[in-house]
């Protein structure tokens, strides 16, 4: 993925530090995950934080439907718009409050 | 805190004039974010516009937050496909609300969303939005339902309404 060749080439960039304390067992299970993958210990903390991070401010700021969220917007468009009782009173009551 | 029982509420940008260390709505995560510094951060660099209902200009009643989101269609069958927009459609999302916790019962929640959509639909006539989004913290779920946002299958936190809903609302009040 992008992210991963993205990071290789921020070396001569300025770097920042985190410290991070954590439980011997998560550091191990890291350890060995980085191992696995043939990434050192911070190549593997920083792509894996990086990419969630990204993965998290994306889910934020854009929304992605999928199939059965499609289905139900798909199926509001196609609805005719017709206000209920409460939405109704909600518009009436902020009109004479705030727009009169 | 006390806000006198007369109608004199008016809707402000949120500036360091407000009293935000008063405000309590409850919801701790909410509280944080909106009495300490995340919300100043948010809007100075940007991320979002925070308004805030008050009476005097500095004590707090409630607030809200406004941003724009994309929707984005992941790969879908043809046959749904095609009821929905083809590109990356535009919507306004409602970050956060909360009222304060001594007027609960007072309808500060309608108010709150009354103007939140009010502003969404003014702001929809010059920039294409299709729907309000909200992603609704604890106990917020009921309220968005019973204003007729619908709720989705893969978020439950996440409700929309279509703007073409909010127009029934505000049309007529355009002219005035």
């Amino acid at each position: 993925m992008a992210t991963a060749t993205v990071m290789q080439r921020t070396t001569r960039q300025a770097r920042e530090r985190i410290d991070v304390r954590l439980r011997p067992e998560q550091k191990a299970d890291i350890e060995m995950a980085a191992h696995i993958k043939g990434l050192t210990i911070t190549d593997f903390i920083i792509q894996n934080a990086v990419t969630n991070a990204k993965q998290t401010i994306r889910e934020y700021e854009s929304w992605t439907l999928e199939r059965p969220d499609a289905e139900i917007f798909a199926a509001a468009l196609m609805e005719s718009a017709a206000l209920g009782p409460k939405l109704t009173q909600t518009a009436k009551r902020y009109k004479e409050r705030f727009l009169k | 805190m006390t806000i006198s029982q007369k109608f004199d509420y008016r809707f402000e940008p949120l500036g360091e004039q407000h009293d935000r260390a008063a405000f309590s709505c409850g919801i701790a995560a909410l509280d944080q974010y909106f009495c300490g510094d995340p919300i100043m951060q948010d809007v100075s660099r940007k991320v979002t516009n925070a308004f805030v209902l008050t009476s005097d200009g500095k004590l707090v009643a409630g607030f809200y937050t406004l941003s724009l989101i994309s929707i984005l269609s992941a790969d879908l069958p043809p046959s749904l496909a095609k009821k929905l927009p083809r590109r990356p459609i535009g919507a306004t999302l409602i970050g956060r609300m909360g009222r304060d916790l001594s007027l609960r019962g007072k309808g500060i929640g309608e108010m709150l969303l009354g103007d939140a959509l009010h502003r969404a639909w003014m702001a929809s006539k010059l920039v294409l939005s299709w729907a309000v989004v909200v992603d609704a913290k604890e106990g917020a779920r009921d309220f968005y339902l019973e204003n007729e946002f619908i709720p989705l299958a893969t978020q439950p936190s996440r409700l929309f309404l279509l703007m073409k809903k909010i127009d029934l609302m505000f049309e007529e009040s355009r002219s005035s």
